[in-house]
């Protein structure tokens, strides 16, 4: 028991002939590594506890409520007396249960499931003042899903956040709900989503539906506005298939300057344009920027004809891979396949050979 | 004043061995304890944004995942399966037949009815001959291209060139995704059209129960080798990587799941086929080649896209493994040499960099040497057993400290480890892995540095048990 005793210790320390300072250093160095090793461990234990402990709460509270949501579905509990078995320290959770599985589901569930969480969202709204961003963002989004109409416009508000973080939540569940009313307000604050992804972008405007094009439209025409908002305005349109945004792209294209913008009204021409507007098209499929001609030669292949075979087979020898490619794909929607053949047997050189190829494969 | 010269000399090595014990432990206590923050910022983040919701309607960027393959016969169809059951709304595979010497080629032409197929290369980087190139009939976006052995680097190289998504994702052939692991990883790109890089954190899988390409049962295998190695990437990965991103200077992104943005890898020049650290050279390229030509960007890491991997299960594969990480290390540092401490590099020149260089790089000569330094002055009596002994129990307690810290953040958010007998594992893994396998690491990477001294530039072999292995077995 007593093999190295403290005596020992302290007589080794003596003839150590450490300083004072020395010793006290190590020591509380010591007690340091030793706090930090303990807090450590009582950190993960304690986490391990209290999540084990909410993980089995909110299975059982998760079991419970399915329960109940199931009973009110098939009329045996009326929705009331399902809000009141929620206990008030049960609330949000049952909020984000709500929210969880609302976001899921459409028509009468949804309507239901909203209605099961509307006693419960006063207090949802209220943290929409709190200093935390991401509570926030949370508190937007839940009452984007499970209140859209009742809590509009906190929602619409929200475009107006501090944070540029709460305002994309805003603007995302805006749209999610498919309002387009909301689409000037959201135009209107655009500038604050600058970093994000512009195909993202469209996406979140396309989200509110074809009655938001002409604002969108609007939008892209108006040289006004900084040229990046102006494409995600046509990426919306592209992806709304708005019959009318090819005259409009048209009309932009013949003053455009700029590889975005340029490219971007190519872009929307291909997929919504018509015979009569490849005059802008043809000019820029000799650009200079690669990736201007290759949306020219996508538009063109898409929107030509046989008279365009020869600028079509001109891009199939083009020093960038991606205006061949596009050049090969529109010789074969326009009929110039066997023509491509033709040309492969008087030319073996391998860009023409891997462009024949690629035209059995590209889109 | 008069001392004895040896005397002076072992007192100078000794304040370098503790000033370096300094900055080390310093720096792991500074990363975990921001990683904590991190973490938890990001999953209020990530619930708040609900963005797996957004990105499965509409505006994911599609990707292309370009894995490499060598000598996979066994492993390669399931490896495929899982590939092709991922969640993301575009995607290709590009699965690279790396000059396999058995029936990779074969085998992957039967299970997916392979048939030759014309792709264009959009690309100009230079590669190893490329033999052919199949698409399924089964699954449209799968492709196979077959080309003459070049490495890892040359393969990705060779995937690259064929890839026409605006992101790649860079991956080892017997990595298992987990399903929404693409989703998660491509939300930077959404959130920042600057970023440029994105890396995700590597699990161990050996243990694990794996069906049809899916981790079913997350299990810590009952091997120290295997379990210490769980508790080093949790170390790696939740702590380290987690801070140093937060902090901004991120370096590493790892070879085995990381997604980047195709132009910009292809200004830069795509993967470097003279290294075997081809992951950290091409992120340290990145920052350089973005910083050199001020072009705005960000490399981002992010905790919660997982990619499971096998680890090795023998100290001989192990050593294999880490001597090739430190000559991967070595090369990239030594290659990009002129960011030490460059303040035009910005806070990777001015922090991580001299952090890698001299912490990871130098660091296992300074404890290797210091190991036996100390000894040595403890037996010829020079230094006080009091010291000595405070100054390995101070090692020890930062060591058990830090490796707590990692399973705490573990248990903060993400739970994998659901059985109380693994987590009480960990902790006993953290206190063990003092007494040998932390002095074994320092060992097998001074080997790896005298391996880069000498010239070394082989791969080495893996020799991986297997998991997609057993599993084929099974499915046969």
């Amino acid at each position: 028991m007593d093999a190295f005793p403290l005596e020992g210790w302290m007589q080794l320390i003596s003839e150590s002939g450490l300083h004072d300072q020395a010793l006290v250093l190590i020591i509380v160095t010591f007690c340091a590594a030793s706090a930090l090793c303990l807090s450590a461990a009582v950190l993960a234990l304690f986490l391990r506890v209290r999540n084990s402990r909410k993980s089995t709460r909110w299975q059982n509270l998760e079991c419970t409520w399915t329960t109940l949501v199931m009973g009110v579905l098939d009329g045996t509990v009326r929705p009331a007396e399902a809000c009141a078995t929620v206990q008030p320290d049960e609330q949000l959770y049952f909020v984000d249960f709500a929210y969880r599985h609302a976001r899921k589901v459409h028509g009468e569930d949804r309507e239901l499931l909203r209605e099961l969480a509307a006693p419960f969202l006063g207090a949802v709204a209220h943290r929409l003042r709190s200093g935390d961003e991401t509570t926030r963002a949370r508190a937007v989004r839940t009452l984007g899903v499970l209140a859209p109409q009742e809590y509009r416009s906190l929602i619409v508000g929200a475009l107006d956040d501090p944070s540029s973080y709460v305002a994309l939540i805003a603007a995302h569940t805006l749209a999610l709900d498919r309002d387009s009313d909301a689409t000037g307000p959201v135009l209107e604050h655009l500038s604050r989503f600058k970093r994000w992804n512009s195909k993202f972008l469209s996406a979140l405007l396309a989200g509110a539906g074809p009655r938001a094009c002409p604002i969108l439209r609007d939008a892209m025409t108006d040289p006004g506005r900084p040229t990046w908002q102006r494409v995600v305005a046509a990426g919306a349109l592209r992806e709304l298939q708005d019959p009318l945004a090819g005259d409009a792209a048209a009309a932009v294209l013949a003053r455009a300057k700029g590889r975005n913008l340029e490219s971007a009204m190519l872009r929307l021409l291909a997929d919504l344009g018509g015979p009569e507007h490849l005059s802008p098209v043809r000019l820029r499929c000799s650009h200079r920027d690669s990736v201007i001609r290759a949306q020219a030669m996508r538009a063109l292949g898409r929107l030509g004809g046989k008279e365009d075979l020869l600028l079509l087979r001109k891009g199939l020898e083009d020093s960038s891979p991606w205006v061949a490619m596009q050049a090969a794909a529109g010789l074969r929607r326009v009929g110039g396949y066997d023509q491509l053949r033709q040309l492969l047997d008087g030319s073996r050189e391998q860009a023409l050979l891997d462009s024949e190829m690629l035209a059995g494969s590209a889109d | 004043m008069n001392e004895n010269p040896a005397r002076i000399i072992f007192d100078v090595f000794h304040a370098v061995v503790l000033t370096y014990f300094l900055v080390q432990n310093g720096a792991y206590f500074i990363t975990t304890a921001i990683a904590f923050w991190a973490v938890r910022r990001h999953t209020f983040q990530r619930k708040s944004l609900d963005l797996e919701h957004w990105l499965q309607a509409a505006g994911t960027p599609p990707v292309t995942l370009i894995a490499p393959s060598y000598n996979e016969e066994a492993t390669c169809v399931e490896s495929v399966r899982s590939f092709v059951s991922l969640q993301y709304p575009e995607f290709e595979i590009l699965l690279v037949n790396d000059g396999s010497r058995d029936r990779t080629l074969a085998t992957l032409t039967d299970a997916f009815t392979l048939v030759p197929a014309a792709r264009f290369r959009v690309a100009n980087l230079s590669t190893a001959r490329v033999r052919g190139v199949y698409q399924s009939l089964q699954f449209k976006n799968l492709w196979v291209i077959d080309k003459e052995n070049g490495g890892k680097s040359d393969a990705l190289n060779a995937g690259l060139t064929y890839c026409r998504t605006p992101l790649f994702c860079a991956m080892d052939s017997d990595t298992v995704l987990e399903r929404d692991a693409l989703i998660r990883i491509a939300r930077p790109f959404m959130e920042d059209r600057r970023t440029v890089a994105a890396g995700g954190v590597i699990r161990i899988a050996n243990g694990c129960e794996i069906k049809s390409g899916r981790v079913k049962e997350v299990r810590l295998k009952d091997r120290f080798l295997i379990r210490v190695q769980v508790l080093e990437y949790l170390r790696a990965f939740l702590a380290a990587r987690i801070g140093w991103d937060a902090l901004g200077v991120n370096m590493i992104i790892s070879g085995a799941f990381g997604i980047f943005r195709r132009s910009t890898v292809i200004e830069a020049g795509g993967f470097d086929r003279n290294t075997v650290g081809e992951d950290m050279e091409l992120v340290v390229r990145l920052h350089r080649h973005c910083m050199e030509k001020s072009i705005p960007y960000r490399i981002v890491f992010l905790p919660d896209p997982v990619a499971w991997t096998e680890c090795p299960e023998s100290l001989r594969t192990l050593a294999r493994q880490r001597d090739r990480w430190q000559r991967g290390l070595a090369e990239c540092l030594v290659r990009h040499i002129r960011m030490l401490g460059n303040p035009r590099y910005g806070r990777i020149g001015m922090i991580a960099f001299p952090y890698f260089f001299f912490v990871d790089l130098l660091g296992p000569f300074i404890e290797v040497l210091g190991y036996l330094s100390l000894g040595l002055v403890y037996c010829l009596g020079v230094l006080s057993p009091v010291l000595v002994l405070a100054f390995f129990t101070l090692v020890f307690l930062f060591g058990l400290a830090l490796s707590t810290a990692a399973v705490a953040l573990e248990e903060l958010e993400f739970r994998r480890y659901l059985r109380t007998s693994d987590f009480v594992q960990l902790f006993l893994t953290a206190f063990l892995e003092n007494f040998g396998y932390r002095q074994l690491l320092s060992v097998l990477r001074l080997r790896g540095m005298l391996s880069y001294l000498k010239g070394v530039k082989a791969w080495g072999d893996m020799e991986r048990k297997g998991f997609r292995l057993e599993e084929a077995k099974r499915h046969a």
